[in-house]
């Protein structure tokens, strides 16, 4: 169901949703100091929703770094394939 | 009526306190006091239901419904509702209270004229980069600045709203705790101007 969501592709979305080039942020950067406010967070989870990525505003919120996101991409896919 | 006033058994210096101030802003912030006539409804709707402000504000109303709320504000002494201008462009719609009428006021302890900041940034091209931090901040002081007697401005926002909070942190806002309102629990962020004076 997530398969087109590499880490590659959440760093591109982060990075395209702050005007950033990837790479200029780390994996466990708090994403809110480097520009991510509540617009952009919410671009981002209707975006990955709509790769079957079921994790809303706030699973995102609750650790707002790449690193984060991807480890319940993954665990979403764990438990997908059980 | 707003769900968070609370009208009964007052104490006497809160109802002498009157209503919120408007802060005193210098450019390139400015503010207008919103009217339930003329365009101000619209703007508000508008906002109001953006995912973003819908998600926590839950009040993702009809013009016709905000231009009631508008007016309802306007008649009592509990909050006022403004336009927070951004280079003289409206950034954000934003309440300011009086705490201690409030049910915030019932879990801090909160001072007569103690105020309490609500906000929904509504311009979506222009957010993030700080500019919250720095309205938040710029309303916080233009607050104390307008009634020295004000001592504290508070922030409530979601306790899961970490966008918020980091917003209201970065502008000076030091926490309290986590309180439960009933509605939400709330991460209580206080502006204390005995703390922020000298800045």
């Amino acid at each position: 169901m997530t398969a087109s969501l590499s880490l590659e592709r959440l760093r591109g979305d982060v990075a395209e949703v702050l005007a950033e080039e990837p790479g200029t942020f780390a994996d466990d950067d708090n994403l809110i100091d480097r520009g991510l406010d509540s617009i952009r967070l919410m671009s981002l989870a209707t975006r990955w929703r709509e790769a079957g990525f079921e994790a809303g505003y706030l699973d995102l919120a609750q650790e707002p770094t790449v690193k984060a996101w991807y480890n319940l991409v993954t665990a979403q896919r764990t438990e997908a394939q059980r | 009526m707003s769900t968070r006033e609370v009208t009964a058994g007052l104490a006497a210096a809160v109802v002498a306190a009157g209503p919120p101030p408007a802060p005193v802003l210098a450019p390139p912030w400015s503010h207008r006091l919103l009217s339930p006539d003329g365009p101000d409804p619209e703007l508000v709707s508008r906002w109001m239901n953006e995912p973003h402000v819908e998600l926590f504000w839950d009040q993702a109303w009809s013009p016709r419904r905000w231009a009631g709320a508008i007016a309802e504000q306007l008649q009592g002494d509990f909050s006022r509702p403004y336009i927070i201008e951004y280079e003289g462009e409206p950034l954000a719609y934003v309440e300011i209270y009086r705490t201690p009428r409030d049910v915030v006021g019932q879990v801090y302890d909160a001072g007569p004229y103690d105020l309490g900041i609500h906000l929904a940034i509504g311009d979506k091209a222009r957010t993030g980069r700080g500019l919250g931090r720095a309205m938040v901040r710029a309303i916080a002081n233009g607050l104390t600045e307008k009634d020295p007697r004000t001592r504290k401005v508070l922030a409530d926002p979601d306790e899961r709203h970490t966008v918020a909070r980091r917003m209201f942190e970065g502008a000076g806002f030091q926490f309290l705790g986590v309180r439960d309102l009933g509605h939400k629990r709330a991460a209580l962020h206080i502006y204390d101007l005995s703390v922020e004076r000298g800045r």
